[in-house]
């Protein structure tokens, strides 16, 4: 099982399809810090503190916790967020259909149990569906600290999304760095399971390109729906900054569906007696 | 066992560029990282850009109670608060300047309770003190008023409000604030 994680590892993060996903994360990180961090940094607003400390003192000192892309929000974030399915499923999503199409599953099924197999497989899917993400996010966070100071937020500043009503506002204003290793674990764990959408869709659809697209055909029917009926949807809980204490339960459904779906596709593939 | 030269080659890589952002982080920190926030008590003398402020005294009324105090707090605390309860934290301080008469900023103050905030209520510090709008700079001894509406809140509770402890920020660049307690 250990050998065959690494075999499946191997195969989704040495992949240029990989690369392709992480370098399109990166390139929205960069336009935001182009946009939203250069244009803060110290040496800049240091003059403008000495020449008006009257107005100054109205603002807080945009620092980490305040211009990071997740937290900050903003165009670049948004669509980064908006297309993150179809990123972290271009790594991977194919290769189960794949190995069905080109008969890989008969040269592995005569060797190993099959839900060792699967289980690899869903194993690899929800960390490079949650890596895709992570990665690029995290990359940005040291390159902003890099620039701007740790400077602890103010709820008072009315520069941050999370008020009183948000879920994690009393981490993010008391212990900001917890808030982001939070933010981190919570988004990889969530587009991890979204990414495991393709996995149950790969052995159901006959078109690789639905299996791709299939994690993001979801994640965007359930925008438009939710907010048909003025609900948040699971894309907006995702960027938790702006998750509230009310949606929690329907956060926590979510979960729970997608760990659901992809348990009952694993069970019904790994005790199929037909591989093909 | 013998270690292959691309791996310490990449070992090296990671190293050098794991040393130059944290010693860059850290000279960001050192170099542009403001003073860390100033707590002042209550009764003590707060001076920023040229403005004293001193917190006498302060408290939390309920819509009752504000109303008891204040006749038509109530409907000001009820229409802000979109529907339902609200309630009010009234601060007692007396301000000057040193710059002669000029208008105080007090649209600057906000008050801070946790993850709550909220800066002054124009329609109850006119009706607390009508002559609020005009307010120059001397010895003026006035009570601020900040709002707690039923929206800030998943549960809205009374108790809970006035139970917590709240602080006045005065500046937030430095961040300067007089603790209420």
């Amino acid at each position: 099982m250990k050998q065959l994680i690494k075999i499946e590892f191997e195969r989704a993060f040495k992949n240029k399809m990989f690369y392709i996903s992480i370098i399109i994360g990166f390139v929205f990180m960069a336009l935001h810090i182009y946009k939203y961090v250069i244009p803060y940094r110290p040496s800049t607003l240091l003059d403008l503190m000495t020449q008006y400390p009257e107005k100054m003192s109205t603002v807080q000192q945009p620092g980490l916790f305040m211009n990071w892309i997740d937290v900050y929000g903003r165009e670049y974030s948004m669509v980064f967020h908006f297309i993150l399915p179809i990123l972290a499923a271009l790594p991977y999503s194919m290769s189960i259909y794949l190995d069905v199409k080109k008969n890989y599953i008969n040269n592995i099924a005569v060797r190993i149990e099959k839900k060792k197999y699967y289980m690899s497989k869903l194993i690899t899917q929800f960390v490079v569906g949650g890596s895709v993400v992570t990665i690029p996010l995290a990359v940005s966070f040291i390159v902003t600290a890099m620039i701007l100071p740790s400077i602890k937020p103010e709820a008072c500043a009315g520069m941050y999304v999370l008020g009183n009503t948000s879920l994690f506002s009393y981490i993010f204003y008391f212990y900001p760095i917890l808030f982001i290793v939070v933010l981190l674990i919570i988004d990889f764990i969530g587009f991890g399971l979204i990414n495991c959408i393709a996995f149950v869709l790969a052995g159901i659809a006959d078109n690789k390109f639905i299996v791709v697209l299939a994690p993001f055909i979801l994640y965007f029917f359930d925008f438009v729906i939710s907010s048909a009926f003025g609900k948040a949807p699971f894309s907006d809980m995702l960027t938790i900054r702006i998750l509230r204490i009310v949606d929690l339960k329907y956060f926590i459904m979510y979960f729970i569906l997608l760990i659901l779906l992809s348990s009952i596709s694993y069970f019904i593939r790994s005790r199929k007696k037909d591989i093909l | 066992m013998k270690i292959r030269k691309s791996y310490i080659i990449k070992i090296i890589i990671l190293m050098i560029i794991l040393i130059v952002c944290i010693g860059n982080i850290i000279f960001v920190n050192k170099k542009y990282g403001i003073e860390p926030k100033k707590t002042y008590k209550m009764n003590e003398d707060v001076t920023w850009n040229g403005y004293t402020i001193n917190v006498k005294s302060y408290e939390i009324l309920s819509e009752d109670e504000a109303e008891a105090r204040y006749p038509g707090s109530k409907k000001i605390l009820t229409n802000e608060g979109t529907s339902g309860e609200g309630s009010v934290l009234i601060v007692k301080c007396k301000l000057s300047s040193d710059k002669g008469a000029v208008s105080l900023p007090l649209g600057n103050l906000k008050a801070q309770g946790g993850t709550w905030t909220n800066g002054l209520s124009r329609d109850m510090n006119l009706l607390i003190n009508p002559e609020f709008d005009k307010l120059k700079a001397g010895d003026n001894e006035v009570c601020l008023a900040f709002e707690f509406a039923n929206v800030q809140f998943v549960n809205y509770n009374y108790e809970e409000i006035k139970n917590k402890k709240y602080e006045l920020v005065v500046s937030l660049t430095p961040v300067i604030s007089i603790a209420l307690e």
